[in-house]
């Protein structure tokens, strides 16, 4: 077999890997704007020539005078480039005198062989004007490199051209396709399917049955498999009117707690959450829950979307009283963190805080707006208009904060508490040493008689005893003093006996006083692991050359991405006259309100990227595949004008998730019937167009929770700090770590909760989770891997926890159907499935059940025990069948 | 085919998928298969058993000099200066003060080593008097004796010198090679990482798949009872029970598949039972080490309690890739991060490994194996010319060495070298980047053109960067 690749294929992508540094513009519709920065900051208000001369050259002359070509040995995107005399040994630019340059006299040559640029059409007379103007001043051009003489390049400077990407602009209101008039859809979203399918001349798929909509709906929603009496209930009521059944059914299960669950389980792996530090250490972290919490009962509460984000970013700054949006800034420090102390080398503390920095900008892009903006830590982005400098203004504001135990209090509470608790605390001290004086007196006074009170009673010789006393330091002592060290060793309370009876008293009234101070201490308040800015003053920030942290080149203010801004709106100023807090710099309150706003920031594009996560999880595809890369590169959406007018409905309906749940789940393209068709699969062999539905594998967590829901043992508790379930200790493979996993947890009702409040170690991941695909929460995770290996097999043949439900699934069908063999076959099924089993299934599920006894009575087992093994081994089948793992 | 005419490459790659999966009659459930074989000669492959199995080999860009790599991990960084690479100037310069910066603070002055020297073989290389049976090898191999990396900690160098990103969450070389490769056992995972019997810092991620399918992370193996996670049946489930139990899932599952036509995924784990029933038989054989001679197990040092360990892991790395198994990476136990008393920690660690290596390479000649197969020996960084606490030395990513031997390795050469005093590499610097780069061109693979799309790029082992050291090259 052979494959043709377009031309220039390999080579495209290898550009794309190493480049040419930051002139990758060409090749791309969009012109990216690029001058020297030396030129002045691309912000630079004052009307000099740093922008219309670059821009000039960028329309007209780079592509023959840039990084590309040089032809006649000039290139104007450099000053040494265009300063120079080239081969034709005049100068082109001759600085102070416009018309002594042969760049002017060749612009406005009136002879169309000689006249630059040679296609297109002379260039107009107001840009030759201005050449000439910004000539005769001079050419100002100055020297390579700023304050430091470090950042020689070039630097990126975002055009409109560059806002007019799809999903930089703001949300349009496409109209609805119209259809055939045969054609009756669900709802509206379904005209932009069938649409697309017309014009391939396809059509949807039959609905599916009420049987196999049970378990989609089930699992998609709040991932457990339908008990036998739901899919009953519903099956009826489908009979009896299928459109209002499902939208019952949905609304039902959008009302259910375990959506949270579900639904925040998948923003987790968006926001790599963990409960552990990761690195080295692997430090656990006790109160991080406290974010998970808040995701969950977002999720539940269907809070709008767009606060939801905010505070994620900087609830602590938009609602100090409100302990949820505290715990929200969890969501910046969820990812891996190494806790370096104070002692080691300051460059490798350094280099982590700024690896640390990246993590918190590269999650906040693939997250929320779906950008790779850790692209453009080192280099201006290379496909995207990122600019380099969007990325440190951005980072202003994570550095002006860090992560940190945050009081989960009001703001007054927290402020009462802060000052009660340094009041107690000078009290304290006071007392304290008051103490601590008084009793290292009383040692330095009667240090012997204190030792020697401990030699007497020892069961040892009088001359030992003596030896002890009068010569310590002698050999034979001290090989005395390390047999007895533990009844040797004198402690305060030692002293004390020796004291006369005034002084002891006085060492009682100061302990007690002591006591009685520790004991006034305020109670902590609780805390949550999230973020806070060090103080109200902003950390300076630079713009660092290469990414290089030790190459300071300029300082920069907290800024937005300009590609996603739209007029001047001052959010730093906004968010500093709201503020309700005199210890946050409000940086991250401008971020979050730019990040949501509709008209001047980002909203768009964040509420496009959130919808698309929404369509993936309901179909396995993102209508955009890349759901965490929405820039130049990312994979166009299938059906840009439904992702546009989901998006709409989306901020229409005040970023609600619930209402785009219900649209979706009940259209008609969702219910579709997954069967193939040799003939569709034709015309769309990927199904990118949806002619049908495709199966879903479930993820780790829904594998886990519906083996503890089918067996009857999951733990339906909600909330709180997080689970540590067995894990095998052979699979604990570590070293150094500060908190080790323990490995000998025993399985019990506490730890058979729902996998999402699992405590997930980021040094020491669940096996049953790794084996299948659960993200590792090193990076946002948009969408997770759907690999076929033999360790998952291997898991779900010998894994502990697989085998002890199997069995708890055992004695479950065995009390619940009694002991029928058809019976249990049934109810296995039913449980397991959601469905009947069919006669030849009835069939060999019963033969094998008597197999599995009968070769065990053979090797005499007692039959009691071997018909419960049997039936276990039967469960675990269940849990083994394509038919458990993947949902239709 | 037609041509792409966009412009971001992205397209391209769909278009090419699409026909490709038309072509291949697989459907679905290729993604990964489809970015591999984009723009790369990796075509040779059947494409229906890489949607079944994803170690199904595949052919590299051009003939290979190495089919499989046994890497001996150092794991804690040894010493160059007091093992392979002495320094007469630093012996001269013994106690002197000099301006340094160190990881854990307060640098004492410049250190001799504690170790003679001695020259070997043709070649006349150096070797300290703790490694006397590694060095009857010196003339096989290839020292790179200018390696240097970023971070001064050992996780992030951990992560560097696996993944060559100091950050963790990326794939490590292993999980490159076999996604590029495969590997040409299909009964063993084709990644097997013989970890440090008390846990390797940073964990698994040094062995992840990071961005990769997970299908192509290192697998941990044991070096005594069951070697794999889940090789034990569980209790009072025998081998025939489990077949039985295979074969009602089968049954089952076929039926279901019959009604599920365009779903690959659902065959592929209909297989996968299989191969882990055949994984079982294969990887338990493994540690069963009563075929081989009681002359082998002693030339691996398996006969002395201080070499036993290592011995045991190397044994089993040769009983990997003699089964076809791509990488294995060999875990030096505990650690050679000597901070205090390197004399101490350096022979423990020599005594404790000398034997195993020996064994390895000399058990890798004599049967063969050693003309397709790459054995490589270093640490994750190295350690610095100057004194910490009592006769210890602390972390120096600036200039630490390798050596390669084995297939396409120039024997009795050396390339690069550090300062006078084995502070930093000075002379042929050659990154983690270059040293992956040469792992990968003995592979017979581009490591230019192994690529990956992900988060709006293409990813690469070597990143940006990379040079094949051709010097060390046969």
């Amino acid at each position: 077999m052979t494959i043709e690749f377009p031309p220039d294929g390999t080579s495209n992508a290898l550009r794309a890997g190493r480049g040419l540094g930051w002139r990758r513009g060409l090749a791309f519709p969009r012109a990216a704007l690029i001058v020297a920065t030396a030129l002045a900051p691309p912000t630079a208000k004052s009307s000099d020539f740093t922008r219309e001369i670059p821009a000039l050259f960028e329309k007209h002359c780079l592509k023959c005078h840039g990084p590309e070509k040089q032809k006649g040995g000039l290139r104007f995107d450099r000053k040494e480039g265009a300063l120079t005399s080239g081969e034709s040994g005049e100068k082109a630019i001759v600085p102070g005198k416009a018309s002594d340059s042969r760049l002017i006299k060749l612009v406005s040559s009136k002879d169309e062989d000689e006249r630059m640029p040679p296609k297109d059409g002379p260039l107009s007379a107001a840009e030759i004007a201005l050449l000439r103007k910004w000539i005769d001043a001079g050419a100002p051009w100055p020297d390579k490199g700023s304050s430091t003489g470090v950042v020689a390049r070039s630097e990126m400077i975002v055009t409109d051209e560059d806002r007019k990407h799809w999903s930089f602009l703001p949300i349009k209101r496409p109209p609805l396709p119209a259809l055939k008039d045969k054609a009756n859809p669900n709802t509206p979203l379904d005209h932009f399917i069938l649409e697309r399918l017309r014009k391939a001349r396809i059509d949807l798929s039959p609905p599916a049955s009420a049987r196999k909509l049970v378990r989609r709906i089930y699992f998609d929603l709040i991932g457990l498999p339908p008990t036998p009496e739901q899919v009953d209930a519903f099956t009826k009521e489908f009979e009896a009117d299928s459109r209002a059944s499902v939208k019952s059914l949905v609304d039902q299960l959008l009302a259910s707690p375990h959506y949270g669950e579900r639904w925040g389980r998948h923003w987790l792996d968006v926001v790599r959450y963990a409960d552990s530090d990761g690195q080295e250490s692997d430090r656990d972290r006790l109160t991080a829950y406290h974010y998970r919490d808040f995701v969950i009962r977002s999720f539940n509460e269907d809070r709008p979307f767009n606060t939801f984000l905010q505070w994620q970013i900087a609830g602590d700054e938009l609602e100090p009283d409100n302990s949820e949006a505290l715990a929200a800034t969890g969501f910046i420090v969820a990812g891996p963190h190494a806790a370096l102390t104070d002692n080691l080398m300051q460059e490798e503390r350094d280099r982590n805080r700024f690896n640390e920095l990246d993590d918190m900008i590269a999650t906040t892009g693939s997250a929320m707006l779906g950008l790779t903006l850790a692209c453009a830590r080192c280099h201006d982005h290379k496909y995207d208009p990122l600019p380099t400098r969007d990325y440190y203004r951005l980072q202003s504001a994570f550095n002006s904060g860090d992560r940190s135990e945050v009081p989960l209090a009001p703001l007054a509470e927290v402020r009462r508490y802060r000052e009660a608790h340094g009041k107690w605390k000078k009290e304290f001290d006071g007392v304290k040493k008051r103490f601590d004086e008084f009793v290292e007196k009383a040692r330095k006074s009667h240090e012997k008689a204190a030792r020697h009170a401990k030699i007497d009673p020892l069961k040892i010789s009088d001359e030992e005893k003596t030896l002890l006393k009068e010569n310590p330091d002698s050999k034979e002592a001290k090989a005395l003093a390390k047999k007895f060290s533990k009844e040797l060793k004198v402690e305060d309370k030692d002293y004390r006996k020796q004291l006369p009876d005034e002084e002891r008293a006085e060492w009682d009234a100061r302990e007690k006083a002591f006591n009685e101070a520790k004991a006034r201490e305020p109670k902590a308040l609780p805390t949550a692991y999230a973020f806070a800015d060090f103080s109200s003053k902003p950390k300076e920030t630079f713009l660092l050359a290469r990414g290089d942290f030790r190459v300071k080149s300029e300082p920069v203010e907290v800024g937005f991405l300009k590609v996603l801004t739209r007029g001047e709106k001052d959010y730093w100023a906004a968010a500093r006259a709201a503020s309700r807090r005199d210890d946050s710099t409000q940086q991250r309150r401008a971020v979050a309100e730019w990040i949501t706003d509709l008209d001047g920031g980002a909203g768009p594009l964040a509420a496009r990227v959130m919808v698309n996560r929404i369509w993936q999880h309901h179909f396995g595809e993102g209508l955009v595949r890349t759901v965490n890369d929405f820039g130049a590169r990312c994979d166009p959406p299938t059906h840009p004008e439904l992702l546009e007018w989901l998006a709409r409905e989306f901020v229409k309906g005040g970023w609600k998730l619930k209402p785009i749940h219900r649209l979706i789940m009940t259209s008609s393209v969702y219910l579709q019937d997954t069967k193939f068709d040799a003939a569709k699969a034709k015309v769309d062999p990927e199904n990118r167009l949806l002619w049908r539905r495709r199966p879903q594998r479930i993820e780790a967590e829904t594998l886990r929770d519906s083996m503890l829901a089918v067996s009857g043992k999951l733990n339906t508790n909600m909330y709180g700090p997080a689970i540590k379930g067995p894990i095998a200790p052979e699979a604990i493979q570590a070293r150094n770590m500060q908190s080790p996993y323990p490995g000998d947890i025993k399985d019990s009702s506490s730890t058979r909760r729902r996998s999402v409040y699992m405590f997930h170690k980021r040094v020491v991941q669940s096996p049953l989770m790794q084996a299948f695909d659960g993200p590792d929460a090193q990076a946002s995770c948009g969408r997770r891997e759907n690999t076929t290996v033999a360790p998952q097999a291997l898991a779900l043949l010998n894994d502990q926890f697989v085998r002890t439900r199997a069995i708890n699934f055992a004695d479950r069908v065995a009390k619940e159907a009694g002991a029928d063999p058809a019976a249990q076959t049934r109810l296995a099924w039913r449980l397991g499935l959601g469905r009947e089993p069919s006669a030849s299934e009835l069939e060999s599920g019963v033969a094998f059940v008597s197999a599995q006894f009968q070769q065990r009575t053979a090797r005499k087992v007692d039959e009691k025990t071997a018909q419960k093994l049997a039936l276990a081994d039967f469960c675990q089948a269940i849990f083994a069948l394509n038919e458990f793992i993947y949902v239709d | 085919m037609k041509p792409c005419t966009s412009h971001c490459g992205r397209f391209q790659n769909f278009t090419n998928r699409r026909d490709f999966l038309k072509k291949a009659g697989a459907g679905f459930g290729l993604l990964a298969l489809s970015d591999l074989l984009q723009g790369q000669g990796l075509l040779a492959a059947e494409p229906d058993a890489r949607a079944v199995n994803p170690m199904a080999p595949l052919q590299p860009h051009f003939a290979p000099k190495a089919k499989s790599i046994i890497w001996l991990f150092m794991e804690g960084a040894p010493s160059s200066v007091d093992l392979f690479d002495p320094k007469p100037e630093l012996t001269k310069r013994d106690g002197q003060k000099i301006d340094i910066s160190v990881f854990n603070g307060s640098p004492g002055p410049l250190m001799k080593s504690p170790f003679s020297f001695k020259q070997y073989g043709q070649s006349g290389a150096w070797v300290c008097e703790k490694y006397p049976n590694v060095a009857k090898h010196v003339d096989d191999f290839g020292f790179i004796k200018s390696l240097y990396s970023e971070s001064v900690d050992h996780v992030p160098a951990l992560y560097q010198i696996n993944t060559g990103i100091p950050r963790p969450g990326f794939p490590s070389a292993g999980a490159w090679i076999t996604y590029g490769l495969g590997s040409e056992s299909q009964n063993l995972p084709g990644y097997v990482v013989l970890g440090n019997s008390q846990g390797v810092k940073g964990g698994p991620l040094n062995w992840s798949a990071g961005f990769l399918p997970t299908s192509y992370q290192g697998t941990l193996f044991r070096s005594s009872g069951a070697p794999i996670l889940n090789l034990t049946r569980p209790e009072h489930v025998t081998r025939e029970d489990q077949r039985a139990q295979l074969d009602f899932v089968k049954k089952v599952n076929t039926a279901h598949l019959q009604k599920h036509e365009g779903e690959p995924d659902l065959l592929a784990r209909i297989q996968s039972f299989e191969l882990a029933y055949r994984m079982q038989a294969e990887a338990g054989d493994l540690t069963d080490f009563s075929t081989e001679s009681k002359e082998t197990l002693a030339l691996y040092g398996l006969d002395q309690e201080v070499s036993k360990n290592i011995g045991t892991k190397c044994l089993i790395a040769r009983r990997l890739i003699e089964r076809g198994v791509r990488f294995v990476q060999v875990y030096s136990d505990g650690e050679w991060d000597a901070h205090s008393d390197l004399k101490a920690n350096h022979s423990q660690h020599c005594a404790s490994t000398d034997m195993p290596i020996h064994g390895l390479l000399t058990d890798l000649k004599r049967r063969g194996l050693m003309d397709s197969t790459l054995v490589i020996w270093g640490g994750e960084f190295g350690r610095m010319p100057v004194s910490q606490g009592n006769g210890g030395r602390d972390h120096n990513p600036n200039g630490f060495m390798a050596w390669m031997t084995g297939a396409g390795i120039k024997g009795g050469t050396s390339y690069g070298e550090t300062d006078e005093i084995g502070y930093k590499a000075v002379k042929d610097r050659v990154s983690v980047h270059d040293l992956h780069a040469t792992m990968l061109h003995l592979l017979g693979m581009d490591h230019k053109k192994l690529t990956y799309f992900h988060n709006g790029r293409r990813y690469r082992l070597t990143d940006v960067a990379g040079e094949v050291i051709q010097k060390i090259l046969t």
